[in-house]
């Protein structure tokens, strides 16, 4: 019984010590870099100090899966470049954002703070991107988004709007319903969340400049389980225009609009990228012959795009799908890093950025004086070619994405 | 009249899965007194392993919810035999070992089966509509609703009026004296924990027709349980039949009428039920 209360008591004071002394290791560490320092370009530094590359991807909470798939497009993109720009060598810093905007922030700033990145690929989702958008700014961090960013942050002034912000993408998508499908009533269902606003006012935003009306918006919770109550309150109209920013959720979304059994307006879906191959595979039959809007194909027929296409199938076993934004955004990187001769300061590599221009699997990219990425937009449908349910391009919109708000 | 019965039909099948996920642990934690976080884990297992079975291999789908009841089934028999058995009364520790099963059970889960969420499946037979009465309605939500009617009866049935059911009961209420008559308590508490985890498995597979399977469900379904078990009352099989209809049913309606309050309403019916009946609409006193 003594012994047990001596181990107790020992036990509570190494817990008091272990508590007492945290502090004092963390005022030990060394101190943060107060503000970014630009080197005096255009001199190289040594080959021996690497260049880091910091990352803020998913892998966890609702879009877990997503970022293992980027991950594997910048592995990719830096394996192709042998983790070297301009004679330095690159190391690659992975952190998970967790879906959490709270999270992405404490990352960023253990990215910045403890790993002296000034380079960060990501955050995805848009609330995770107002989050880490004052910070970012105030220490001077290139920092890119990756299937398009939240407008707000364009003013940071040093934001990679990749491929653009989200009402530029999806503004060509209120033309094409409009024009090609012919719809004057549209529909929405958006994901509650600021990228989901941020898509459907992009195609609402072209819809109505052409004279559309838009009758009824809903906004779903991300995860939500049963999309069924939804369609089945679905308005009249003559387009039903969607956005759901998971896969699992665009599934269940597809499967309560397939068996309805109602009369519904035509499906029109933004980034139909949620779905990957595999999915596509799964759903078989039941999803011929939707209509989508896309920023990579990955079987458009293009020398650049079937090299990449034919090196991720053989480096993973699959087709490529959003792996193409990071694998393209780490090639930009190193790109921006080798016109600065690897001067990886931020000052240097933002008007390297302004100046860039490249050929890219998605097609051809280059950026405004805002930093926002101008590429081109394409309308697909997805159809049965030999057994295989594959995205067939209907329309091109040619780098056309310049934000309608800074015109 | 087409949106109310369509919105109702749409609530109950939504609320028979949200049963078929709380029935086991409303049994674990009313009738044993186990606090089993891992639930949702092990009905996220027997989803995985059901489309592996159904999709993967392409085999037959109720061999898919058979083979995924097992697979959790025998998920639960090494956490009841391997850790809970030890932390029988210690509600603190039971929620801790438990909850960090959940965290294992995800990751091994993301690690064979990756992040990428699987489309819902279903039996071939069981595509399409059926005409009930002018209205086009899915077989497969039709199904769902079927299954989840009868393992209501069915465990109503062994938790009532059977010999086992009477002794689980008995076992909880007096453990000293049920082992006193010579029963082996420890025994039966395993094959109830297996026989709970069985069923969360194979709703996992059966949920999957309208829900597929992705990497966060775990926790997703625990919450929706622990709801309809604080709404329906802690270990009865009715209050959790109870429970489940109608949290679907005012979810089914809440979406088609008040879309922009989607994400509270099963908490505003939780919180009303905590307010007037702490214990739930049908709770039982352990």
């Amino acid at each position: 019984m003594k012994r047990k209360k001596l181990a107790l008591l020992s036990g509570s004071i190494g817990l008091m010590v272990i508590v007492a002394v945290l502090p004092f290791v963390g005022a030990c560490a060394p101190p943060a870099p107060e503000e970014f320092k630009p080197t005096p370009a255009p001199a190289p530094a040594p080959k021996a100090e690497p260049i880091k590359i910091g990352t803020l991807l998913n892998f966890s909470g609702p879009i877990a899966d997503m970022g293992p798939r980027f991950l594997q497009g910048i592995e990719m993109a830096l394996e192709e470049e042998n983790y070297e720009a301009a004679g330095r060598p690159i190391e690659l810093i992975v952190e998970d954002a967790a879906s959490d905007p709270t999270v992405t922030l404490e990352r960023l700033k253990k990215l910045y703070t403890s790993d002296g990145v000034n380079i960060v690929i990501g955050p995805l989702m848009g609330d995770g991107q107002m989050a880490v958008g004052p910070y970012a700014a105030e220490k001077k961090i290139l920092i890119t988004t990756i299937i398009n960013g939240m407008f707000p942050n364009v003013e940071f002034g040093n934001w990679v709007m990749y491929p653009t912000t989200t009402i530029a993408q999806q503004r060509m998508s209120g033309w094409y319903v409009y024009d090609e499908l012919g719809a004057r009533t549209i529909v929405t269902i958006g994901s509650d969340y600021a990228g989901g606003y941020g898509y459907i006012d992009g195609a609402v935003y072209g819809f109505e400049e052409k004279g559309g009306e838009v009758v009824q918006q809903i906004w779903a919770p991300i995860g939500t389980a049963d999309f069924a109550p939804y369609i089945a309150s679905v308005e009249e109209a003559d387009a039903l225009v969607v956005f759901l920013s998971s896969g699992e959720d665009a599934a269940r979304l597809l499967l309560a609009y397939n068996e309805s059994g109602r009369e519904l307006p035509q499906l029109f879906q933004l980034i139909h990228e949620v779905f990957t191959p595999e999915m596509l595979a799964e759903f078989g039959e039941g999803i011929v012959g939707l209509k989508a809007q896309s920023t990579y194909v990955w079987n458009r027929d293009d020398p650049i795009n079937n090299q990449f296409v034919e090196n991720f199938r053989a480096k993973y076993g699959t087709v490529p799908s959003i792996e193409q934004n990071s694998y393209t955004l780490a090639k930009m990187v190193v790109s921006l890093l080798e016109a600065t001769g690897g001067d990886n300061s931020f000052d240097k590599l933002w008007p390297a950025l302004l100046a860039l221009k490249m050929d890219t699997p998605q097609g051809p990219l280059s950026f405004d004086t805002y930093g926002i990425a101008l590429t081109d937009i394409y309308i697909i449908e997805i159809q049965e070619k030999a057994g295989d349910f594959v995205p067939v391009i209907l329309k091109v919109y040619p780098q056309s994405t310049a934000d309608p708000r800074l015109e | 009249m087409e949106f109310i019965i369509s919105n109702l039909l749409n609530g109950l099948s939504f609320g028979m899965v949200l049963f078929l996920i709380a029935a086991g642990l409303s049994i674990i934690i009313g009738i044993m007194g186990i606090i089993n976080l891992a639930h949702g884990a092990l009905y996220m297992l027997g989803a995985y392993v059901g489309w592996t079975i159904a999709v993967h291999n392409g085999l037959n789908f109720w061999l898919a919810v058979v083979v995924g009841g097992l697979a959790a089934g025998l998920a639960g028999l090494f956490i009841e035999r391997g850790f809970l058995r030890h932390l029988y009364k210690q509600m603190n520790e039971q929620v801790l070992l438990t909850f960090g099963f959940v965290y294992i059970i995800t990751n091994v889960c993301l690690w064979i089966w990756g992040g990428q969420a699987k489309v819902p499946f279903t039996d071939p037979a069981l595509s399409g509509s059926l005409n009930l009465a002018g209205l086009m309605y899915p077989k497969t939500r039709i199904v769902v609703i079927s299954i989840g009617l009868a393992l209501a009866v069915g465990l109503w049935w062994l938790q009532d009026k059977t010999r086992i059911g009477a002794m689980v009961r008995a076992g909880m209420d007096n453990k000293e004296m049920i082992m006193g008559l010579g029963i082996n308590l420890g025994r039966i508490s395993m094959f109830v924990f297996i026989f709970a985890a069985f069923i969360a498995g194979a709703a996992g597979v059966i949920g999957a027709q309208l829900w597929g399977v992705y990497s966060y469900m775990g926790l997703q379904t625990l919450l929706f349980a622990l709801i309809i078990i604080i709404v329906g009352g802690v270990g009865s099989i009715q209050g959790a039949l109870t429970g489940a209809l109608l949290i679907g049913v005012i979810d089914a309606f809440g979406k088609a009428l008040f879309p922009e309050l989607a994400m509270f309403t099963m908490y505003i019916v939780m919180v009303v039920i905590l307010i007037v009946r702490p214990s739930g609409l049908l709770g039982r006193k352990v």
